[in-house]
């Protein structure tokens, strides 16, 4: 690993704060001890295989990176949330499969084909939804989207949520397992070392839940077609939101609630953003408000592709953190910064395609978002999951290079 | 406002169930099928793709416009003479390239071409080499497209085209390339005449190709 960039810049700083502490700090754009920083990544399980190849030989990984941040000495985000989603889930059931896919119902509804093998590498093909009318909505909504609080938080999501040990498997990992299997994993030593997030993933949202009922097409039809069933679905979701961030409430305070949206692809948001204002602003604002009237201050939503049309009414709607603003898509977080200022905390924004080729290259992407690190307010991560492109070593040369940048190692 | 004027905006704000009206009537008025089509119609889609392209229309106003346009064709068809340019508009072969089950991007681009009059055979997802060969082979298309999500299942759009190479199928027609990782660069390195960044403007281009194609002919 080439080292000799350490003679340039950065020294070593102190550890004087927990990681909440700094956590907290940063988003408030307030000076901290060192830069908060986590190791996590959304690890492809094509990339761990192929890293098991260059020399990386610890546990797995899983899709969250477990195991990343004790690796490299840095902070963590505990997931405290439960799932958002259909409880009880759909049987998972296969229609038809051949030598190479399988047609199966997942555990949301989705009728959906898929390859037998690298089936997370892949995008599934969405063959049919749950829900095409008010009335499959309504009977989908009663059968499973109600609390039912015995088997949204059950008695291990408790149990761990009390230990402050979740880590990136809440949700629909810990619903699934159903045991004490993701437990394993943790390590962590005090409950209140770590900021905790709820990560309504998923299910958390007016435009991606809807999608994940109906599919792309026609959602984007209903807008037009069906704008009764938009509105109750949209108010449906903000009902639930609160009443499940209510129970979780009743077993742990956090710092961060998390939507998930993914609403634009490369180029642009999927659908008009001043429709998708009309209908869904005031229900994000029902949600924020009450969050706030909760004690939640720091409100952040998950959105791949280029999202530079929508973030002006998340903002006005009380969101304050937006993640992972890739790059490929054209989002660039100093400009987001200097349009934005501090009304907005930026998650990610570090271009992972420059840790293809690492060395020069990816020092240099990692210089570029520094200036908001020295403003605050900006957490410094890849703008998203870590594809099989991406080798062992040069990962591991980011985050040395990283943590060296922010006088962390 | 004329009513092929009429049927023009109508397109362009994705009515679908205002449009056979709208055609039955320029019909009434005397207006040839040829005439909506050419003189209404696409120019529609095509207005809906460059907004598109701009970022001034979304998916939805693509979805909407391109079933709006189907289906005042499909009303058209009965009525056109085989002689008639519309009704020899070529064929255009699809498909995703094996190891790739993504279809949405695809879809959208069956569905402006469907509503700009091209007759479209749909392969679906995960179509092996060999069965574009065959289709090809059946068909005899203008256009072949291939569609890849990923830059994993990318590298099959360049062996499918050598393996049309190898089945003496590629000359005379013309390859058209898209998808999310797909760029201009690589279709340069495939040979691949069409290139469409994304499904408003894949239409046009394929118009716009196979019309230079004609005069070089």
């Amino acid at each position: 690993m080439d080292t000799s960039y350490k003679t340039i810049t950065a020294e070593k700083r102190s550890i004087t704060m927990t990681s909440r502490e700094r956590f907290l700090r940063t988003l408030e754009f307030q000076p901290v001890d060192v830069p908060w920083v986590r190791a996590y990544a959304f690890v492809w399980p094509e990339t761990e295989l192929v890293w098991r190849t260059q020399g990386y030989e610890g546990p797995t990984l899983g899709w969250h990176g477990e195991g990343l941040p004790q690796r490299f000495d840095l902070d963590e985000l505990l997931r405290v949330d439960s799932w958002y989603g259909p409880v009880p889930p759909f049987e998972y059931k296969v229609i038809e499969e051949d030598e190479r896919t399988k047609l199966y119902i997942n555990h949301e509804g989705i009728l959906m084909r898929e390859f037998k093998e690298h089936a997370d590498t892949s995008m599934p093909q969405f063959v049919k939804f749950p829900v095409e009318t008010l009335e499959d909505f309504e009977k989908f909504a009663a059968e499973r989207l109600a609390l039912n609080a015995e088997e949204r938080f059950p008695k291990t999501w408790q149990e761990q949520v009390k230990r402050g040990k979740l880590r990136g498997v809440a949700g629909a990992a810990n619903l699934a397992v159903g045991d004490d299997e993701k437990d394993t994993k943790s390590t962590a030593t005090s409950v209140d070392e770590h900021p905790r997030l709820c990560w309504a993933d998923r299910w958390g949202g007016f435009f991606g839940a809807l999608r994940n009922m109906m599919g792309l097409e026609n959602l984007c039809l209903a807008f037009y077609d069906n704008p009764t069933l938009i509105e109750r679905m949209m108010e449906e979701r903000a009902d639930r939101i609160i009443e499940i961030t209510e129970e979780v409430l009743k077993y742990t305070e956090f710092d961060v609630f998390w939507y998930w949206e993914d609403m634009a692809y490369n180029h642009d948001s999927l659908i008009d953003p001043r429709l998708f204002r009309k209908f869904a602003f005031k229900h994000y604002r029902r949600v924020n408000d009450w969050l706030r009237s909760r004690g939640i201050k720091h409100i952040g939503l998950d959105s791949d592709g280029n999202i530079t049309k929508l973030i002006p009414m998340w903002i006005e709607s009380g969101i304050n953190m937006l993640w992972p603003f890739e790059v490929q898509s054209g989002m660039d977080v100093l400009k987001v910064r200097q349009t934005y200022g501090h009304d907005l905390v930026i998650m990610g924004g570090i271009d992972k395609r420059a840790l293809v080729p690492g060395g020069e290259m990816m020092r240099r992407e990692v210089d570029r978002v520094m200036p908001l690190v020295e403003d605050g307010g900006y957490i410094p991560e890849l703008d998203h999951s870590v594809p099989p492109d991406i080798s062992w070593p040069n990962f591991c040369e980011y985050v040395e290079y990283l943590k060296y940048r922010l006088g962390r190692g | 406002m004329s009513i092929l004027d009429s049927i023009y905006n109508t397109v362009l704000e994705g009515k679908r169930h205002e449009i056979e009206g709208l055609v039955k009537r320029a019909l009434e008025e005397g207006f040839s099928a040829t005439d909506i089509i050419e003189k209404a119609l696409r120019p529609a889609m095509d207005e809906v793709g460059l907004r598109f392209s701009q970022a001034e229309f979304f998916l939805p106003d693509l979805i909407l416009a391109a079933e709006a346009t189907k289906r005042a064709i499909s009303y058209l068809k009965p009525l056109l003479g085989e002689r008639d340019v519309v009704s020899q508009q070529e064929t255009v072969v699809i498909g995703t390239v094996q190891g790739d089950l993504h279809d949405i991007g695809k879809n959208l681009v069956i569905a402006t071409l469907e509503g700009t009059g091209y007759r479209v055979v749909d392969l679906g997802v995960d179509v092996a080499p060999e069965r574009f060969v065959e289709a090809v082979r059946e068909h005899n298309p203008a256009v072949v497209g291939f569609s890849a999500l990923l830059s994993t299942t990318m590298v099959n759009i360049p062996r499918t085209i050598a393996a049309l190479e190898e089945a003496g199928l590629r000359e005379g027609r013309l390859v058209a390339v898209g998808g999310a990782p797909v760029t201009q660069r690589n279709a340069d390195e495939w040979q691949a005449e069409i290139y469409a960044p994304d499904a408003g403007t894949a239409a046009r281009i394929v118009t716009e190709k196979l019309a230079a194609r004609r005069q070089c002919v």
